[in-house]
């Protein structure tokens, strides 16, 4: 198994073990440590966290704000020793803070809590923190730029932090909360995901989607010029009769996909971040791959896609002006799916994609390790 | 004419007291930076250190130069009453 990152890299968020203003392409990271498998990892704006296999926690980047429950800014992906003996499922990152949910599905939080969004109330913790649990019980989580929400085994969903955008959905009293406050919808949700000012919700059992916060860019698929801002959860029917894989937010961009393939985008499209050329505002857009090529996995940054095809081909669209896309490319907004060269990663097969503000990552697995896991098993 | 990445309100920046610098996320991983310097000689344009996004910062001069001196006016208050 294999990392490769490239992008911005102001803060050593690519775990190169140096900083420097973007790497073009991707590049191999050197992560030996315990020979561990990867499980996920989540990029912040200027930060990474990588969970292995065995649920443990490394990260690298900027800690200004001890988004990397670290001592100080690492290069290369560091074991995250304060949180050495938890055992983590799931992990996200917020600009500058982060979190991780634990086997028993109770929520680790450090980074930034400037606008409470880590769900401490600021008359009693710092601006910035250390890693401490909560007595949330969380099954998903989302950060966006300074807010969070968690979806609990309910299906409710649970917000904190800055909401003078309406992001917190808690109506026009509530432009910031620094406690997990459940936001009024009376549906059972599956799926979240914050952006900028904005948070996206989906229902599996309504098959519908809430939305609420800024919708200045359409990202809230409402008439821009009747709502700049909503602040109580609207239900949204955008006639989709099919399970959700991955809902998935930049900063003021949303991208939906479906289990029967099909990929919806919608919000700004100043850099291209909706993948078509010509859009309607406040429309979907329904985004195709080239050749008839299915996805296989996607990831969105802070303005910008990066999507694995089904043939193991690598697309992305969007703003480039860190080579965000992996290649060198004219215009830094590219407006289509465009292919990503990757003749280095050799006949190595791509399994899953990451993406923070303008930096990315990918896992490989050379087609050998398979026969290798054999031989052991055997 | 600078096309704007954004425009900013005042309040939703985060101030650094030490730094007297007004600091936003910029979407790089960056962040966009303005000094009260800056700002109070009427500039309205934030820059990013890592890229060549700007935003323009929505704000009134004369209130913010009436704020800054009032918080002025507080701290030489507390030096006098400490000494």
């Amino acid at each position: 198994m294999s990392i490769w990152s490239w992008g911005a890299n102001s803060h050593g968020q690519l775990g190169l073990d140096f900083t420097s203003e973007q790497v073009e392409r991707p590049t191999q990271v050197n992560f030996e440590f315990y020979e561990c498998k990867i499980k996920q990892i989540a990029c912040g704006g200027g930060h990474t966290l990588l969970l292995d296999k065995d649920g443990k926690l490394f990260s690298c980047g900027w800690n200004v704000k001890l988004q990397l429950a670290m001592d100080k800014d690492v290069y290369t992906f560091q074991r995250t020793w304060k949180l050495s003996g938890i055992n983590f499922t799931n992990i996200a990152c917020g600009w500058d803070f982060s979190c991780g949910v634990t086997d028993d599905k109770f929520l680790f939080v450090w980074g930034s809590n400037s606008h409470g969004q880590l769900g401490l109330p600021k008359e009693h913790f710092s601006e910035t923190m250390k890693p401490i649990r909560l007595q949330v019980n969380a099954q998903r989580v989302s950060m966006g730029l300074r807010h969070t929400a968690i979806i609990n085994s309910k299906g409710e969903v649970w917000v904190t932090g800055w909401g003078r955008h309406g992001q917190l959905g808690l109506g026009e009293g509530v432009l910031s909360c620094d406690r997990f406050t459940k936001v009024p919808i009376n549906a059972k949700i599956s799926h979240i995901a914050c952006g900028h000012k904005h948070t996206v919700a989906w229902s599996s059992d309504e098959k519908a989607l809430y939305v609420w916060g800024d919708n200045t860019n359409g990202q809230l698929l409402l008439d821009t010029s009747k709502y700049s801002k909503i602040f109580n959860p609207q239900k949204i029917d955008i006639d989709v009769r099919q399970g959700v894989k991955k809902l998935l937010s930049g900063w003021s961009n949303v991208l939906l996909w479906l289990e029967d393939g099909n990929v919806y985008t919608w919000g700004q499209n100043n850099c291209g971040q909706i993948g078509l050329e010509d859009i309607v505002l406040g429309k979907v857009s329904r985004i195709k791959l080239p050749g008839g090529r299915q996805m296989k996995d996607v990831a969105v940054g802070s303005e910008h896609t990066i999507c694995l095809a089904t043939d193991n081909t690598l697309w992305a669209w969007g703003w480039n002006e860190h080579f965000n896309l992996g290649m060198k490319t004219d215009d830094e907004a590219v407006k289509t799916p465009t292919m990503v060269p990757l003749e280095i990663i050799g006949g190595a097969e791509i399994t899953a994609l990451y993406a923070g503000g303008a930096h990315n990552f990918m896992v490989t697995k050379l087609l050998e390790d398979d026969n290798n896991k054999v031989k052991q098993v055997l | 004419m600078t096309i704007f990445h954004d425009e900013i309100e005042i309040e939703d920046f985060d101030y650094d007291e030490d730094e007297e610098m007004y600091y936003y996320p910029c979407p790089c991983g960056d962040r966009f930076q303005i000094s009260k310097e800056e700002l109070m000689a009427g500039e309205e344009v934030a820059t990013c250190p890592s890229c060549s996004l700007v935003v323009k910062v929505i704000y009134d001069l004369e209130k913010f130069k009436a704020e800054a001196e009032e918080v002025h006016n507080d701290e030489s208050e507390k030096e006098a009453v400490k000494a």
